[in-house]
């Protein structure tokens, strides 16, 4: 039996070498120059034009991208990397205060989530959550590499963000989410039900971590808007609601789309605007108090 | 007429003083393998009283020998493989142990079934609900979880499932990936069942064993340690394989306890149209010939085609035999890949109800369908291997019935070899099936899908993989798709691998083929093979009925279809193009240089022929407008040397046409060297081949990216060529026919000897020529 050699593999799978001087030391065979691939020709040749026309010299061109200023704490699964920001009740998201999510109409709210189990719903009970994943493609690997964690305490929303900086982190970081998914045992999620609640769920067996996440009343406030706003709206995506319903409009925004690929040229070499996705992600986690206030608020704010 | 009477015609053909020649042909050898009588062993001790029960409700009282043996070894804990005849109840072996454990443990024991097809699948799961619901237990869960199991039940299925079946491809690319949504299974995970192992070969198999890769990694993340077991037909090495497939020691059960009555195998050779070139009556034609004095015999028969063609156009003849003796066509029957799922089931239980009592099938009936016990086998051509040829020829004579296996011979090498040395079949040692799980291509596609589904350690390893170190960083550095951080490979890609993983060349998106008039989907076929059987104007054969292709919607992946009653048969020319991308190794002989390299093979159809039933007459043509179909694999080339090619004189136009000579009779020969399927390997002879400028004969792996054919290849030409030497000395024929070079009409009366020359040039030494 002969261990695969890399150089093989490269041609196998129509990577180009890298470049000679990175490479020298890890490779005493010299790389083949130009080497047909075996794979996909046509894909190779994309590839190798996209080389050429620059990605080398611009990746050493491309800034560090620094993080927000966070705490690194240290849990059982060791350290990982969280910021904390706290909202008083009256802090304005759009044109909603905060303040009114804060006392829940129970009637309003089972009806518009159609389930008598919310009629009892404490604030302190929910859990603002969003996620940030690598991919939509679902399945085991599927990451969640930064969560928005919302919660009332004290009379304030205290918004916690939690970011992977390093894949070895992850065990620590699902640690600390088990703990508030106790504290505080109803997700509160926008289209959270048939995605984020899911990847929360592989991760935490991935790691071998036990919380309850798929079994819990879970309050997906999509549903909700879509049986309150639906026939007002064109639709009732987060950012329509969000315009049309919190009168909040974003200022260069990441799409949600494209942080996946933030996240991972950061992890590989800090080049990724994660900071855009994380105050993508801050966004959309203060949208949801406001929305659960707009929609379902003891004192909803005049409109 | 019974199956002595049918013998006995064999034999002494009735009417062989008045008509000059037997259109069936002449016997040229005859075996017969002796009856076995049963050897029997009590139901074991340790089986749930209500299994025992339910065993007795089905009339069985004792097991065979090597289903108590198989059955013994799995619920000791000890891995197994159950290598024994077809229709012998290995899956009864199974059953026990497993059903066993299900009924004691409930949901806390679970077991995991992977068979190659759905339907084979199917088939299992209706016996297994069987067995349970004669034990009166309602709780467990038994079900089939593949590509058609609906939306609805999937849930249910990953939570409560406690006997999963499903196939390789599920298991790769649906179960594995998702593995957190089936901790229940992997968790309480008793028994992994592997059936049909003998099918799990070459390519697929490797893929196969990097699969069972992933499932234990799984397995050991849930903490469950299951117990493996594979069943195979017999084939030589069945210990060997299973050790390599599992990754472990298994106890191999391979004495037959089952009965078995006397089988006769006739080796028929087809009438010599002409003397001259050599051309034989086409073994299809016997085939018509032999079934229409079988359809007025009592004898069930199933015929086994090479083709999907070739099935739907014996089928037609037998039909119009059982026409023209006034016999009721539904009792003809054909049966293959491509007809729907209830069609196939409606045709199974006709077979085993004794409705149908003559079926033309291509290898789709080979695996463990249940169709119940036939009489008469009719192979139409050898089937390519030793084990195809037993497991087809299982077919009939269950039980202690006398049954019969006709081999009818075609022109070919490989078939003339057979009818000339029977021996090879029941003396050779059976087909050996090989894997190489360590290809590094598959291997590295497998060690991404298992770095998704959890992340690898640095010291972790990927089952008896060697050099998984190289692979980690290829896919990190070179592929970019892992991050090595905190000790571990952690996968870090938007994709979902085992998407881009395809385990087999078949599973690849299929053309549905829908009948224009009843706006139904009549059958499905294989994007490849789509443009050479259904492009516009090919008659498509479907159970015995003509219809013709109005239009391929290539993109859209649909062909229509139209009823019509024609008279012809259609068959596409095809060009294959092989362009030569890198070369990467070499050995220089006298004759000739051999290389291994990477090519790009496109396959062109042009054109087609319509082919009139019977006579064969060339009545048309038309053309054909289609993309080509391409890809890349691995090959191996022979180049011949400039010396030897103007020695031979071989850069003249007609001598160069007979380096194709050797290549048919290469093209017939590697598939005994390899051990692959015929189909597996290609051989192309270029008189002139472009990128060496030189005759080449070029030998490339037929799968997509290759998969260390064309290495093994490279390894042992000269033992092929040899054997080609041989044969071609051997042949009786003066100056080529089809059972060597081809018929010399194709390529002139020097064929042979050029032939001949070129290849005793190849392995001699300079001086020779």
């Amino acid at each position: 039996m002969v261990a695969p050699d890399r150089h093989k593999l490269r041609r196998a799978f129509g990577v180009a070498p890298p470049s000679v001087a990175k490479d020298a030391a890890a490779s005493p065979e010299p790389a083949v120059p130009n080497a047909p691939p075996r794979g996909d020709l046509r894909a190779f040749l994309q590839r190798r034009q996209q080389a050429v026309a620059g990605a080398e010299p611009l990746r050493a061109a491309r800034p560090i991208v620094d993080l927000p200023p966070g705490d690194e704490r240290v849990g059982p699964h060791g350290r990982y990397w969280v910021r904390e920001l706290r909202y008083p009740a009256e802090f304005v998201h759009g044109y909603v205060p905060l303040r009114a999510a804060a006392a829940l109409d129970g009637e309003r709210l089972a009806t518009v989530a159609k389930d008598p189990a919310f009629a009892t719903l404490q604030p302190e009970q929910c859990l603002f959550l969003d996620t940030e994943t690598t991919g939509l493609a679902g399945g085991a690997g599927t990451v969640v590499f930064a969560y928005g964690l919302g919660f009332w305490q004290a009379g304030e929303v205290v918004f916690e963000q939690l970011f992977l900086r390093d894949f070895g982190e992850e065990p620590a970081l699902l640690q600390h989410v088990a703990q508030r998914l106790a504290e505080h045992p109803v997700p509160v999620t926008f289209v959270g039900k048939s995605y984020d609640r899911h990847r929360i769920h592989a991760r935490l067996a991935v790691h071998k971590i036990q919380a309850p996440v798929l079994t819990p009343l879970h309050l997906d406030l999509y549903h909700a808007a879509r049986r309150t706003f639906g026939k007002q709206l064109p639709d009732t995506k987060l950012r329509t609601v969000e315009e049309r319903r919190l009168g909040l409009l974003r200022h260069d925004d990441l799409p949600g789309s494209e942080a996946p690929a933030a996240f991972l040229s950061w992890v590989r070499d800090r080049s990724g605007a994660v900071d855009r996705v994380l105050e993508h992600n801050r966004l959309d986690v203060l949208s949801l108090v406001a929305l659960l206030g707009v929609l379902a608020g003891a004192r909803p704010p005049a409109g | 007429m019974d199956l002595s009477g049918f013998l006995r015609d064999l034999r002494q053909p009735p009417s062989a003083a008045a008509e000059p020649a037997d259109p069936v042909g002449t016997v040229e050898a005859w075996h017969e393998v002796a009856a076995r009588p049963a050897r029997m062993a009590p139901v074991p001790d340790w089986l749930h009283p209500d299994l025992v029960a339910a065993l007795q409700q089905r009339g069985i009282q004792e097991l065979y020998s090597h289903q108590r043996q198989c059955a013994d070894l799995l619920h000791g804990g000890r891995d197994a493989v159950i290598a024994t005849s077809t229709a012998s109840g290995k899956s009864l072996a199974y059953h026990l142990p497993v059903l066993d454990a299900l009924l004691r443990d409930g949901l806390d024991a679970r077991a995991l079934y992977l068979y190659p097809t759905k339907a084979l699948a199917r088939d299992q799961m209706a016996d297994v609900e069987r067995l349970l619901l004669a034990t009166g237990r309602t709780d467990l869960t038994v079900a089939v979880y593949d590509g058609d199991t609906p939306p609805q039940v999937r849930q249910a299925l990953r939570e409560h499932g406690t006997l999963v079946l499903t196939n390789p491809h599920m298991l790769h690319a649906g179960i594995l990936p998702n593995h957190t949504k089936w901790q229940g299974l992997f968790a309480g995970l008793r028994y992994v069942v592997v059936d049909e192992l003998h099918t799990l070969s070459g390519i697929y198999g490797s893929h196969v064993a990097n699969v069972l890769r992933r499932l234990a990694r799984i397995c050991a993340h849930y903490g469950s340690k299951p117990v493996y077991c594979g069943a195979s037909a017999t084939i030589s090495n069945a210990g060997e394989h299973g050790r390599r497939l599992f990754e472990r020691p298994v106890e191999v059960v391979d004495q037959d306890g089952s009965p078995r009555g006397k089988k006769h195998f006739v080796f028929v050779n087809p009438a010599v149209l002409s003397p001259v070139s050599g051309l034989r009556v086409p073994a299809s034609e016997a085939a018509r010939q032999l079934g229409g004095r079988l359809l007025q015999s009592d004898l069930q028969t199933i015929f086994f085609a090479r083709s999907r063609n070739q099935t739907e156009v014996l089928l037609k003849y037998l039909r119009d035999e059982a026409a023209a003796r006034q016999i009721d066509q539904e009792r003809v029957a054909g049966y293959r890949g491509g007809y729907l799922p209830n069609l196939r089931r409606s045709l199974e239980k006709g077979l085993r109800d004794g409705t149908i009592r003559t079926v033309v099938s291509t290898n789709a009936l080979e695996l463990g369908v249940d169709i119940g016990s036939l009489d008469v086998c009719v192979l139409v051509g050898y089937p390519g291997t030793v084990s195809s040829t037993f497991q087809r020829a299982g077919r009939v004579g269950r039980r202690s019935q006398e049954s019969a296996v006709v081999l009818l011979a075609r022109s070919s090498a490989m078939d003339q070899y057979l009818v000339q040395n029977p021996g090879y079949l029941f003396d050779a040692p059976r087909d050996a099936v090989s894997i190489d799980p360590d290809n590094a291509i598959i291997l590295t596609n497998h060690v991404r899908c298992a770095a998704f589904e959890l992340p690898i350690g640095e010291q972790e390893g990927f089952g008896q993989a060697q050099g998984i170190g190289e692979v980690l960083e290829f896919l990190t550095h070179d592929l970019g798709v892992l991050v090595h951080q905190g000790g571990r490979y952690h996968y870090a890609d938007r994709t979902y691998p085992a998407e881009g993983v395809s385990l087999t060349a078949a599973d690849m998106d299929n053309v549905t083929i829908q009948d224009v008039e009843s706006r139904t989907i009549l059958a499905e076929i294989d994007r490849p093979s789509a443009i050479v059987e259904v492009y516009q104007g090919a008659i498509y054969g479907h159970q015995g009925d003509t219809y013709l292709v109005e239009r391929l919607d290539y993109q859209d992946r649909r062909a229509f279809v139209r009823r019509i009653d024609a008279d012809y048969y259609t068959e596409a020319d095809t060009e294959t193009e092989v362009k030569i991308l890198h070369l990467d190794a070499q050995q220089e002989f006298p004759a000739y240089v051999a290389h291994r390299g990477e090519v790009h093979v496109s396959t062109l159809a042009k054109g087609y022929k319509k082919i009139k039933f019977y006579t064969r007459e060339n009545v048309g043509a038309g053309e054909i407008d289609l993309p080509p179909e391409e890809f890349e694999t691995e090959a191996c080339a022979l180049v011949l040397q400039k010396e030897f090619v103007q020695r031979l004189g071989l850069d003249r136009g007609g001598e160069a046409s007979c380096l194709q000579g050797v290549g048919e009779l290469l093209q017939g020969l590697v598939p005994l060297f390899v051990r692959v399927d015929p189909g597996d390997v290609k051989v192309l002879a270029e008189a002139l081949q472009p990128h060496f400028q030189a005759p080449a004969l070029l030998l490339y792996d037929r799968i997509p990216n290759g998969v260390g054919l064309a290495e093994r290849l490279f390894v042992v030409h000269r033992e092929i060529l040899g054997a080609a030497l041989r044969l071609v000395q051997k042949c009786g024929c003066r100056s080529g026919c089809p059972s060597c070079v081809g018929p010399q009409a194709s390529l002139g009366l020097r064929s042979k000897g050029v032939a001949t020359a070129i290849l005793r040039g190849m392995l001699g030494e300079a001086a020779a020529w």
